[in-house]
């Protein structure tokens, strides 16, 4: 076991903003790994040195910071919320980015960019719900529950339509209490959803039946979609 | 388009909340500048309008149905409705063919005059214009397609500007466009100018607009104009044609002979 002075911090500290910098790479493998190399060390850290590094993610999330920054800063989130290194008087603040994350999507010219985002704050809501009580996470669960249903259903890629129907399960499954989640888990599943057209006609009708969800799915496909 | 068609079908959950906050900025948004948001928004309008019109489900069962032909049969098995969904789906289907827009669009409101003139006011303010802005073209015929699949009564004055704006679309030389122009005149046609309307009357402007299809379809030298005008006597109503008498028959007739002329068009004839 390593005591506090064997550790040499300005090498430490230069590590540490070497992997917040990776968060920001353009390759993918590179934020992955940077985000689960800063879980590591960060869980190793004091409460007051690994809340310094926690402070450093909303950096990632601006609205100038490029798509890269902000699928590196989901993951990172994603990496320290699993260790329980999230603590939860942060979490309104990074519920409120994961908001916006969820439906990210960029218009490049003739391209959007955003999936890998979507899929990635697909990942930090579901480790959101393996970290955090019921009680903790309930005034969270209307934002979450409502975007999560937005994303399964709306999403143009199968992959981010599946990721977030997987997170909404674990949602109801840990948090249990997602408005109807046992109803709407059985029909908006890894196979109904995988098809574009089914999730979008008949899919969403069985959930639309449901007012908790029916006002933000008919603003998102009205405002964003179209 | 699959976005505004789940807009449609979800409308009748809340008809009411539907109109007030998603309908309303969404007719003002068919006018906004950027070409993206006016096409998207017209096409809301235009499947919400449908939607509460009681139309949904046939209208959902057609794209259902086009999508499930490039599925392998296996694929389908993992897609198909369970049991619970079977039964919601009977449900629904009841709960979508009412017709609420009685209810929550009455006759002479505000908000139905909106929508009625989306298509004068885009025309006026010249949002066909500018690049890709033929999509608009799409669009407005969308429109039109969905009040008449509604079945809202609309003017005399209405309907001839419609009739009009289908015209000038036939004319496009982009076969999409004439294929919305067309698809549009046919429920057009059905919901206005069929047995007992109104508008089947020789002094009536739409029947006079439509009679000036006749001539070009046969004469004219720009073939966009003949083979769009003869698809559209393709989709006329019975009680249209019957209106029109021997006219209709003997242009198509025509139309078929090449005529050994230089705006002779394999398409037109087709």
């Amino acid at each position: 076991m390593l005591e506090e002075e064997d550790v040499d911090f300005e090498k430490l500290e230069h590590i540490i903003q070497l992997l917040l910098e990776s968060l920001k790479d353009e390759d993918n493998v590179v934020r992955w790994t940077s985000a689960k190399g800063l879980g590591r060390i960060t869980q190793r850290l004091t409460k007051d040195f690994a809340d310094q590094v926690v402070e450093q993610l909303p950096e990632l999330f601006k609205e100038t910071e490029t798509d890269s920054s902000w699928d590196g800063g989901c993951l990172a989130l994603a990496e320290l919320c699993r260790r329980g290194l999230l603590l939860p008087e942060r979490l309104e603040c990074y519920v409120k980015v994961l908001d916006k994350a969820l439906i990210y999507d960029v218009n490049r010219g003739t391209h959007t960019v955003g999936s890998h985002v979507r899929d990635a704050a697909c990942y930090a809501v579901w480790s959101f719900a393996r970290a955090y009580s019921p009680e903790i996470m309930k005034p969270h669960v209307h934002t979450l529950s409502t975007k999560l249903i937005i994303v399964s259903l709306f999403d143009r890629e199968v992959n981010c339509r599946r990721a977030a129907s997987a997170t909404f399960q674990e949602c109801v499954g840990r948090q249990g209490n997602f408005p109807h989640g046992i109803e709407i888990l059985t029909e908006a599943d890894y196979f109904t959803l995988s098809h574009r057209t089914n999730a979008y006609l008949n899919v969403s009708t069985f959930v639309g039946q449901f007012p908790e969800y029916l006002e933000s799915m008919l603003e998102h496909l009205a405002f964003v979609k179209l | 388009m699959l976005a505004a068609q789940a807009l449609s079908v979800l409308s009748v959950f809340n008809p009411k909340l539907v109109v007030e906050k998603i309908l309303a900025p969404l007719t003002e948004k068919c006018l906004s500048k950027a070409l993206h948001i006016r096409h998207g928004a017209i096409l809301g309008v235009s499947e919400i309008v449908i939607g509460l019109g009681g139309n949904s489900v046939s209208n959902r069962k057609e794209t259902l149905e086009k999508a499930w032909i490039s599925l392998s049969l296996k694929e389908r098995k993992l897609i198909k409705d369970s049991e619970n969904q079977a039964k919601f789906k009977e449900l629904f289907e009841k709960t979508s063919s009412q017709n609420y827009l009685n209810e929550v669009l009455p006759e002479g409101s505000e908000m139905l005059t909106n929508v009625i003139t989306i298509i004068q006011r885009v025309e006026k303010e010249r949002l066909y214009k500018g690049k890709g802005g033929e999509i608009m073209r799409g669009g407005v015929c969308h429109l039109i397609h969905a009040l008449a699949t509604s079945k809202l009564k609309l003017d005399d004055s209405v309907l001839h500007q419609l009739v009009k704006t289908l015209i000038e679309n036939f004319k496009h030389p982009n076969p999409e466009i004439q294929d919305e122009a067309t698809k549009a005149f046919k429920t057009f046609c059905f919901a206005y100018l069929n047995d007992g309307s109104p508008s089947l009357a020789a002094s009536s402007p739409v029947i006079l607009e439509i009679k000036k299809l006749f001539d070009p379809s046969m004469n004219d030298m720009n073939i966009a104009i003949t083979r769009g005008y003869n698809m559209a006597f393709g989709v006329m109503t019975q009680a249209l044609l019957l209106f029109f008498g021997k006219r209709v028959t003997e242009t198509v007739l025509a139309n078929c002979v090449p005529k050994n002329r230089e705006s002779d068009d394999a398409e037109s004839r087709r």
